[in-house]
């Protein structure tokens, strides 16, 4: 992934929250890359900082308690971390439109659907009046819902949740944006309409040629759904790569364990592999490596309890942040694989 | 001999008689040394003086003497009071909670009723009834103000009932005294504790008007909504210091209480104690 | 009352329907058929897996078999034992046989009662153990599920999400139960952590020879932990059979969209899917004739017409299905 034909490029991100109990790093240099017309897949467990990243990415993280204290966030070569409200405004909802988990509180109940659609569109756009409501339908249509003409005046209790997701996914597109974030938008649906929502979000990709940041603790939906994919752990990205490359060879001991520990539909197991332990506190997060608590090589590492490892390109548009990536065993193969292929080139710290 | 001055007839004057004349060697005097039954008719309607440092009243008792002593009266009728209609709200409120339908739906319209009768009359009619004493005056301020915490009660046990927690007791078999009072109660008492602060001040309220008004406790017994009617001198001047001390009294009890709440309601919250 | 039946749990036509009440006097103007005539047996040491999407009932069977949701037609036979016939004394005794996880394992404990209390109060009430033996006991279930003793002081809000699941876990077992139901007992986890409480209830399963309902909407979970599976929608099964002849071999077309639809985690396979059109329907209205024909990829105007039965599928092994096109 090279910088030159992301669309999104954030750099060594860091936020931080200042709570009663301490302060929580949540996103600790973290930096990935999104492509045009792609979608990259954000995975990780809970609070490893995923959603933190894509909120900061509009910079929606509220400010107390809340702070962005590093990096930057390069969106067609303009930093969003140091750029102000006013031009905040005009790229959300309008270059830029998130889609969140939950479609029942997303949506205001007050307002009818097409009410809310409008909004958006007469914010961004010169369209007003009844030229705006023939575009909400006309967004409504595209997402799928059978008569449009109807729906548009209806409440959100009147929908199911399917039906409200689409609708959130029509307000995102309303305004044509390059870049949807979507924030675990099919967790809180059934997996048959997660499907057909899934379906829906990828016909509009190709349709619209937006990129699509998807993010996920499925690894099911990334595997069908993503281009991309960004592995997340205790606020660090700890491993990147194409989805067929984490898949076939996933390098970090984290993903690994993933993907080993799911259960597998007819596949005969005995008992399921585990990942020990849990998710680090992130009041406490342990010294060096953050996963080194749990993982099968660096419990007993001198080296990943004490110096953290950055996150490095490993092998061509491949990065991971481990002392022992691809299975090394030793310093010296480390170093072999330097000598062909030049230094690990480090991404962050 | 040392002679602790505690009896509520006895003033300064009487402690040093009793010392002149050998019956103490010592004595302790109050802070206050006058009996709040005492009174001087040469000093009456007195501001605020170097020996009677809050002023006198009407038939020239000390206004800070009576304060204090006030305090006993007013603090008790809160405390009373609310823990008997805290008692009575909690007990209905939590069998219309957890039972709902039918129970809930006949029990309502019974506590609708009652929050329909204006209590303030009610009480003072049964004042009419019953002799003026303090206890009665107590119990029936309880009795006829539960219905606010019933109502709390009743809306956190509907809350409740769906909770996991508490199907997981059924599901043990626990049995139903210990579901809604082990389980349920103490989980929705939050709201009870806040409005009890409230329904201290309340009850301090109710007492100071029905004896304003003259139907809380009988002279001599000081009460501090008693000393706020005297405001209004005999002689139709406005004696300011006795209505602003008890008033300065009633405003910070109240204050008092309020903040008391509060800090109970966050002591008993598990959630809030630091992690251990 | 020992059964000697070889199934543990039998349950006939069972029907849970909740009154929809409107107007002034909240006069009944229709029914939520949560449940809508359900049968199945489990034998003793088995796992019976209930699947299906929201709305169709398979948390309303798992209460209602444990008479924590009142049924209203229907009879559920536990170890011998009328579960809605006997009186409440003695319901309360066999409550001590059949227990509940729950989903959500932040509103399923207690938040004002200490560990030990939540997992030992159970011992006290039924009479089992009291004072040291009680404490001894907590101390027992803490360490079989994964905790030490030491957290026996401290409250719920201070544990991880799969630490409070392994509590609840201790709590179902502090009676000794011959049967739990699951209820979308993992489904709240992350990933990492469902694959611990999967093995823990394996294990405990085999140590104790538990039945488990499992209870999940995640088709590889519950292929994965159980001997039976039955999908449920709309309030009835629409099919049943073993583990792994439902996932080798699944009949009814319902079935196949679901598994069709489960995101595989291999960025190779090929997409053939089966994408459902339509919504998932009111439980309170549904539609007549087959449930599912509103959504069916092959429906045709017989399932309009009238509502299935489940048969016998093939010679071999226990399979029936309710859609006479896989008769």
């Amino acid at each position: 992934m090279t910088d030159k034909d992301a669309l999104l490029s954030i750099k060594d991100l860091s936020v931080t929250f200042h709570t009663d109990e301490g302060i929580v790093r949540a996103v600790n240099g973290v930096s990935y890359d999104v492509q045009t017309g792609k979608t990259l897949a954000v995975v990780g467990e809970s609070g490893c900082g995923k959603s933190v990243t894509a909120l900061s990415i509009l910079r929606l993280i509220p400010d107390p308690p809340g702070k962005i204290v590093g990096g930057q966030i390069l969106f067609r070569g303009k930093d969003l971390v140091q750029a102000d409200e006013k031009y905040m405004r005009t790229i959300r909802g309008n270059d830029i439109a998130m889609i969140f988990q939950e479609p029942m509180t997303s949506l205001n109940p007050v307002y009818t659907v097409g009410e809310q659609i409008v909004e958006a569109i007469e914010q961004h756009q010169d369209k007003k009046g009844s030229a705006a409501w023939a575009h909400a339908v006309e967004m409504l249509r595209q997402v799928g819902i059978a008569d449009p003409d109807q729906r548009v005046n209806e409440y959100p209790h009147q929908m199911s949740g399917g039906m409200r997701q689409r609708v959130i996914i029509a307000m995102s597109l309303s305004c044509d944006p390059s870049l949807i974030i979507a924030d675990e938008p099919t967790t809180a649906l059934d997996v048959t309409i997660q499907a057909q929502i899934l379906e829906l979000l990828r016909d509009l990709q190709k349709k619209n040629n937006m990129s699509v940041v998807l993010i996920t603790h499925d690894l099911g939906v990334v595997a069908e759904n993503a281009d991309d994919v960004v592995v997340m752990y205790a606020s660090k990205v700890v491993e990147t790569g194409s989805v067929t490359d984490i898949f076939d060879d996933p390098l970090h001991p984290y993903t690994q364990g993933l993907l080993r520990s799911l259960p597998r539909v007819g596949v005969d197991q005995e008992r399921l592999d585990v990942i020990g332990g849990s998710v680090p506190d992130p009041l406490a997060f342990p010294e060096g490596c953050k996963f080194h608590t749990r993982c099968p090589i660096g419990c007993d590492d001198e080296r990943c309890k004490c110096v953290e490892p950055g996150l490095r390109e490993v092998k061509p548009a491949r990065q991971s942040a481990c002392w022992y990536t691809d299975g090394y065993e030793t310093e010296d193969e480390f170093n072999d694989y330097e000598k062909k292929y030049g230094k690990h080139k480090q991404i962050s710290g | 001999m040392i002679f602790i001055a505690m009896d509520k007839r006895l003033d300064r004057q009487d402690y040093k008689r009793m010392v002149a004349t050998g019956k103490a060697t010592d004595a302790v005097f109050p802070i206050v040394p006058y009996a709040f039954e005492s009174t001087d008719l040469m000093v009456r309607e007195q501001g605020p003086t170097k020996d009677h440092w809050l002023g006198t009243d009407d038939v020239g008792a000390d206004v800070l003497c009576r304060l204090i002593h006030g305090s006993r009266i007013s603090l008790s009728v809160g405390f009373v009071a609310v823990g008997i209609s805290s008692f009575i709200g909690v007990f209905v409120g939590a069998i219309l909670g957890y039972f709902g339908g039918i129970v809930d739906f006949i029990g309502m319209r019974f506590v609708e009723i009652m929050m329909a009768i204006p209590v303030f009359f009610l009480i003072i009619t049964i004042v009419a009834f019953f002799p003026r004493s303090l206890l009665n005056i107590m119990i029936i301020i309880g009795i006829t103000s539960w219905t606010g915490d019933a109502r709390f009660i009743r809306a956190e046990f509907f809350k409740l009932r769906g909770q996991d927690f508490v199907q997981a007791a059924r599901a043990l078999g626990l049995p139903l005294r210990s579901l809604l009072f082990r389980h349920m109660l103490p989980n929705g008492i939050a709201p009870v504790l806040v409005n009890a602060t409230f329904g201290i001040a309340g009850a301090i309220f109710v007492e100071a008007a029905l004896s304003f008004l003259g139907f809380g406790v009988a002279p001599p017994t000081p009460s501090w909504g008693q000393m706020l009617s005297l405001g209004v001198g005999t002689t139709g001047r406005f004696l300011w210091w006795l209505s602003l001390f008890p008033g300065l009294a009633i405003f910070l009890t109240v204050t008092a209480y309020n903040l008391v709440g509060e800090g109970l309601r966050d002591a008993i919250d598990p959630r809030l104690r630091k992690a251990a | 009352m020992e059964s000697t039946n070889k199934y543990l749990v039998e349950v006939e036509d069972l029907k849970t329907h909740f009154p929809i009440k409107r107007g002034l006097f909240s006069s009944v103007v229709g029914h939520v058929k949560a449940v809508d005539g359900v049968s199945f047996k489990i034998q003793a040491g088995k796992t019976l897996g209930l699947v299906g999407e929201s709305g169709c009932g398979k948390t309303t069977v798992g209460r209602t078999i444990l008479r924590l949701i009142n049924a209203t037609d229907g009879k559920v036979n536990f170890d011998g034992n009328d579960v809605f016939a006997v009186k409440s004394k003695q319901m309360r005794k066999l409550r001590c046989d059949m227990q509940l996880i729950f989903q959500d394992p932040y509103s399923s404990l207690n938040p004002r009662m200490t560990v030990a209390n939540i997992v030992g109060e159970s011992l006290t009430t039924h009479k089992i153990a009291t004072g040291r033996k009680r404490l001894k006991r907590v101390a027992e279930l803490l360490h079989r599920v994964g905790l030490s003793p030491h957290h026996s002081s401290r409250y719920p809000h201070e544990f991880s999400g799969g630490q409070r699941q392994r509590i609840g876990i201790a709590r179902a077992l502090a009676l000794n139960p011959k049967f739990i139901v699951c209820d979308e007992a993992v489904s709240a986890l992350d990933v990492s952590i469902q694959s611990q409480i999967i093995n823990l209830l394996q294990d405990l399963q085999d140590e104790m020879g538990l039945t488990y309902l499992f209870i999940a909407h995640d088709l590889a979970v519950v292929e994965h932990i159980s001997d039976y599976v039955a999908v449920m929608y709309l309030g009835k099964i629409v099919e049943y059979t073993t583990s792994k002849e439902l996932y080798s071999n699944p009949l009814h077309p319902y079935t196949r969209a679901l598994m069709s639809a489960i995101p595989k985690p291999d960025p190779h396979r090929k997409q053939d899917r089966i994408v459902l059109g339509g919504e998932v329907p009111s439980p309170s209205n549904p539609p007549s004739g087959c449930p599912f024909h509103p959504r069916c990829p092959i429906s045709e105007h017989r399932c309009t017409l009238e509502v299935q039965q489940l048969k016998q599928v093939g010679e071999g092994v226990e399979h029936i299905v309710s859609c006479w096109k896989c008769q």
